[in-house]
């Protein structure tokens, strides 16, 4: 089958509903040629690679051939520089600069190894725009809260994918991180009962103290510290999960809902890099006091 | 891993070293968190108080606190805590982290033990 992306794929709500579109109109797809057309797409967000990527491995799995055509240089080169081609349709990987951090899939058991993505994508990158060791430390503790969460909660069995860019010159960083498992709206439908919309689901999970663990370990805390921690550095998070949008910038809070169930979850962060706070803590804490 | 033993006065300590138990500057993962938490539960059965240094350690997540430590609220009395658990060589911030772990393990303990108060009412109630 062909399928065509009808416009550019940015990290808004109109370009992730054109993703989960994509998604619902080949999911059915088995044991053929899936033709991705994008001659309609001038621009398509290095990062959403991510999300691309967690739609193209149920289609392989699904035994389909995977062909991208009519991609112009531009995006061809992003795909290229990020790895992302060398994933989906068998190009030769090309080491280029270090303005990407590259398109990556994970299984919920690889911790280290993401770990060490981290560490040679973001922390030990030498010609990185510069930022303060502080808020480089902040930024991989989000990036790091994420995957542990996505890992603790969505059940994905295809795996959790990740892709990200810098921008010197916008200063900042654009980050994603999508799992294919069960979404937040399902995830707290099933363990706590409650149904919800599911951007009223994310909002809900945002929030200090929901969690919809019931076992040993506690739970919810990771989600609300990224929360605080993009605020203070004035950036951005984005969470799609099953019908479910909601962005949060600042002190403005977007909720939405798509017409069409996303298969999982994605939470796309943007750092600010020209952030120079120190993070110092308002209250000093005694160590004989924490227990 | 070590066991010290002080002057007759002192209670016999473990002290563990984070970086050696996990092999890495980074506490990251669940998993992790409950190979510390493991360790901590073998001492606390015996009675022994522990030690933690976060020597070298350079970044840590809620997930790794909430497995390590925050889980001690569902087995023990906090009092039993406070006085048989201490941390040493952690970097401010990661305090801050560790008692916010904290407060929270206390909160979601206290839910715990009052929903399956209520649900072991309700059972009773319909027998």
């Amino acid at each position: 089958m062909i399928y065509k992306f009808r416009k550019d794929i940015e990290s808004d709500f109109e370009g992730y509903q054109e993703l989960i579109d994509f998604y619902h109109q080949t999911e059915k797809v088995f044991f053929d040629e899936v033709v991705v057309d994008f001659s309609n797409v001038f621009w398509f967000e290095a990062n959403l690679c991510a999300v691309l990527g967690a739609i193209l491995v149920e289609l392989k799995s699904k035994l389909n051939n995977i062909k991208f055509i009519r991609l112009n240089d531009k995006i061809k080169n992003i795909f290229l520089r990020n790895d992302f081609l060398s994933y989906s349709s068998s190009e030769k990987l090309v080491n280029f600069g270090q303005t990407t951090i590259k398109y990556r899939k994970f299984d919920s058991k690889d911790e280290k190894y993401f770990m060490h993505y981290v560490n040679g994508e973001l922390l030990s990158k030498s010609d990185l725009p510069k930022m303060t060791i502080q808020l480089k430390k902040k930024i991989s503790e989000s990036i790091f809260e994420i995957f542990v969460n996505s890992v603790s909660h969505s059940e994905t069995i295809l795996g959790i994918f990740t892709c990200g860019q810098y921008f010197p010159t916008k200063e900042r960083i654009d980050f994603t991180i999508v799992d294919r498992g069960i979404g937040i709206k399902e995830k707290i439908r099933k363990e706590i009962g409650e149904k919800m919309q599911g951007d009223e689901a994310i909002a809900w999970a945002l929030e200090e103290r929901n969690t919809t663990r019931k076992g040993d370990i506690p739970g919810g805390l990771g989600l609300k510290l990224i929360k605080e921690f993009i605020k203070l550095n004035e950036g951005r998070i984005q969470i799609v999960s099953n019908d479910g949008f909601c962005e949060l910038s600042g002190n403005e809070v977007f909720q939405q809902v798509f017409n069409l169930t996303f298969p999982g979850t994605l939470v796309n962060i943007r750092f600010n890099i020209a952030d120079t706070k120190r993070y110092k803590m308002s209250d000093e804490v005694d160590e004989n006091e924490i227990f | 891993m070590k066991f010290f033993r002080g002057d007759k006065m002192q209670k016999e300590k473990l002290k563990i070293n984070t970086f050696g138990e996990i092999g890495s500057t980074m506490c990251i993962s669940t998993e992790d968190g409950e190979k510390i938490f493991s360790i901590i539960k073998k001492a606390f059965d015996k009675n022994i108080t522990v030690e933690i240094s976060f020597l070298n350690i350079e970044m840590i997540t809620s997930a790794f606190l909430n497995a390590a430590i925050g889980q001690l609220y569902g087995k023990y009395e906090e009092k039993f805590i406070q006085q048989h658990l201490s941390v040493k060589d952690m970097a401010d911030e990661d305090k801050f982290l560790l008692k916010r772990v904290v407060v929270r393990a206390k909160d979601y303990f206290a839910n715990k033990k009052n929903m399956e108060k209520v649900i072991a009412e309700g059972l009773n109630e319909n027998a």
